[in-house]
């Protein structure tokens, strides 16, 4: 397709400040510069051309206020009113060919086009173009282009010479590498740093780790407190895992003169809370329809239990039979043919009914086996729960909550009650807990002992179910109570560590067993930390790159043309 | 957005995909696209983040018996 390249000539009546018809203005194929004094026209050379090929001006379409103020300013109030105002151009095409665009100012202030003198509704380009820059700047736009803040300045820029998705670009990037929030959890990580940070930094004989915690430098870091490690441990070891264990010997032994528990109450992992889902999920449908009605299948076997014993009975006489064909093999009379084959078919008809009963008994052995995987599951799950709280319920005696009480102090005693209520909620859950588990375990005993005995009955497997519906509420309510009493545990606890090692002047030690501890979540933290800086360089990247794009299209596609390289005046 | 300044996006991208060498600057710039590229580049920003937070670092797992 053919793109106009150049304007070779204008033609201008009746519009804007133009009246009759005048002379073609012919332009240079470089550059050409238009000049005179205030209200000659030049402005409506501009507006002319902008009309031409959009069928509208920019001082109209961009007008915030009623358009209809403008209407009927296109056409020069001087111009008699029986002609009809129109602006021609002649356009030099990229093959060298010339094509004429004309306009007419229709009454209702639209255009009717012509393109070659053929009456045309649109040019061609038009549709497409629809969105494209339109590379005019009249007088009055000029303050909505310079006067702004500079990132509307730099957007109207680079919208008038065609990039403006070079601007985009460079804002999205600018704005990610400014306005990026981390996930809650990598944030959560990240600030889970500042204790220690403020720690290090407090401690004025750690200067040297606190530079080089700053610095990143991890290896030298670990180093210089191996050496420190090692002068107060007294001996030398480079195994990070050995030094740590008597870094903490040597800390608890110092603190155990004040308190010598822990105050651990850990909220559970991602993992825990998908092992215990699992757990639950396997309780609830472990008692289906189907188990309870192979299981209520069984009652049978109760019913039947005569008719294997009949048959034992029969069998043994069908056997005295073979030998004494015609004596009764029970009491000795003599026996009827007849007799003897009614005996015959009764026992046919026995053992029948007792080969019947062997699939129950399969069936038996089925439901035993999935009892015994359900007790399993029930009871591991219920492990895992109960310890979670061990350590923190340990602390409940009068005589270790009255040390803790005397260690928190009358300052701290927020956290004090914070452990009190703690240990109080998750005592009285876990007590429910433990309560509905035995109750569970008796109806799993009772069922066990129903199959052995043939006592199958639906109350049995419908207290079970019960039983373990209650179990399971009982497990909501109990990890409820430690989540909500984590946080609070986790705080307390810091306090707690900070307030024994000032008193037993451990807070070195301390943070050495942090570091040790993080170690490897340090690099982790670093990691992840460069990535966030380097995403924060990304921007000066576009930046440069954004710059280097609008530089070229400034030299290359808006080349000027100096005097002195052909311009005439 | 049309076309013209879809095929404009894409070149620009492959320019800065060509300038830049971090891995992970280049997963970021892959992820920008319309209509919301910002939005597109967060979340492969979160993505990136959350396999460093989460990944099961096998240099710590031999760290255990690593020495100092």
């Amino acid at each position: 397709m053919k793109r106009i390249k150049r304007i070779k000539s204008l033609t201008v009546q009746g519009f804007r400040g133009f009246n009759k018809l005048q002379e073609p203005i012919e332009f240079h194929d470089k550059l050409t510069l238009i000049s005179g004094q205030n209200s000659y026209g030049k402005t409506s050379i501009s507006e002319a051309l902008e009309w031409l090929l959009y069928g509208i001006t920019s001082k109209i379409e961009d007008a915030s206020h009623n358009k209809s103020e403008y209407l009927g300013s296109y056409r020069n109030i001087h111009f008699p009113e029986e002609q009809t105002p129109f602006v021609e151009a002649v356009f030099v095409m990229d093959d060298g060919s010339e094509v004429v665009y004309r306009g007419e100012l229709q009454a209702d202030e639209t255009i009717q086009r012509y393109f070659n003198g053929q009456k045309i509704d649109n040019w061609t380009w038009a549709i497409d173009a629809i969105n494209d820059p339109r590379p005019f700047i009249l007088q009055h736009a000029l303050k909505n282009l310079l006067l702004t803040n500079p990132s509307d300045r730099y957007q109207r820029f680079t919208k008038l010479i065609g990039e403006e998705e070079l601007a985009d670009l460079q804002d999205h990037f600018i704005s990610l590498s400014t306005k990026y929030d981390p996930p809650k959890e990598v944030t959560n990580f990240l600030n889970s740093f500042s204790d220690l940070e403020e720690k290090i930094k407090s401690l004025p004989n750690l200067e040297k780790i606190c530079k080089l915690y700053q610095k990143g430098d991890f290896d030298k870091l670990f180093a210089t407190i191996n050496t420190e490690c090692s002068s107060r441990i007294g001996k030398s070891l480079a195994d990070a895992d050995e030094i740590l264990v008597e870094l903490k010997n040597l800390r608890g032994i110092s603190v155990a003169k004040y308190f010598d528990q822990q105050l651990i109450l850990e909220a559970f992992s991602d993992e825990e809370e998908k092992q215990i889902s699992d757990d639950t999920n396997f309780l609830i449908n472990a008692i289906t329809d189907e188990f309870s009605s192979e299981y209520l299948g069984l009652i049978k076997l109760a019913t039947i239990q005569h008719i294997i014993d009949h048959a034992k009975f029969l069998n043994h006489g069908l056997a005295e039979l073979l030998n004494r064909p015609k004596e009764c093999p029970f009491c000795g009379h003599s026996l009827t043919e007849s007799e003897t084959t009614k005996i015959q078919h009764e026992c046919s008809r026995v053992n029948e009914e007792e080969s019947k009963t062997k699939n129950l008994q399969a069936k038996r052995e089925e439901i035993n086996s999935k009892l015994k995987a359900l007790r399993k599951r029930f009871e591991q799950g219920y492990s895992r729960l109960v310890t979670k709280s061990d350590a923190l319920l340990s602390l409940d005696t009068q005589e270790v909550l009255h040390k803790l009480e005397a260690v928190f102090g009358i300052e701290n005693k927020a956290h004090f009650d914070a452990v009190k209520d703690a240990i109080q909620d998750i005592r009285s859950k876990k007590e429910l807990l433990n309560s509905s588990y035995q109750a569970a375990v008796i109806c799993l005993d009772d069922m066990d002992d129903s199959l052995i005995k043939s006592t199958e009955t639906p109350e049995k497997i419908k207290n079970l179910a019960d039983a373990l519906v209650k179990h399971i509420s009982d497990i909501d309510a109990y990890k409820k109570k430690i989540k909500d009493h984590a946080t609070a545990i986790s705080f307390a606890s810091k306090v707690l560590t900070n307030i024994l090692d000032m008193q037993a002047g451990t807070q070195e030690l301390s943070v050495f067993i942090e570091l040790l501890e993080r170690r490897e979540m340090l690099n982790k933290r670093a990691v992840i930390i460069g990535v966030l800086g380097r995403v924060k360089e990304l921007q000066k990247q576009v930046k440069e790159y954004v710059s280097n794009k609008i530089e070229n299209t400034v030299n290359v596609d808006l080349t000027v043309v100096s005097p002195k390289n052909g311009i005439e005046p | 957005m049309r076309q013209s300044s879809l095929d404009k996006i894409q070149e620009y991208k492959k320019e800065l995909l060509d300038l830049v060498t971090d891995p992970v600057l280049k997963k970021i710039i892959e992820a920008y696209s319309f209509p919301n590229p910002v939005n597109q580049m967060e979340t492969e920003l979160d993505k990136i983040l959350l396999e460093i937070l989460n990944e099961e670092n096998k240099e710590n797992k031999k760290s255990n018996s690593s020495r100092l």
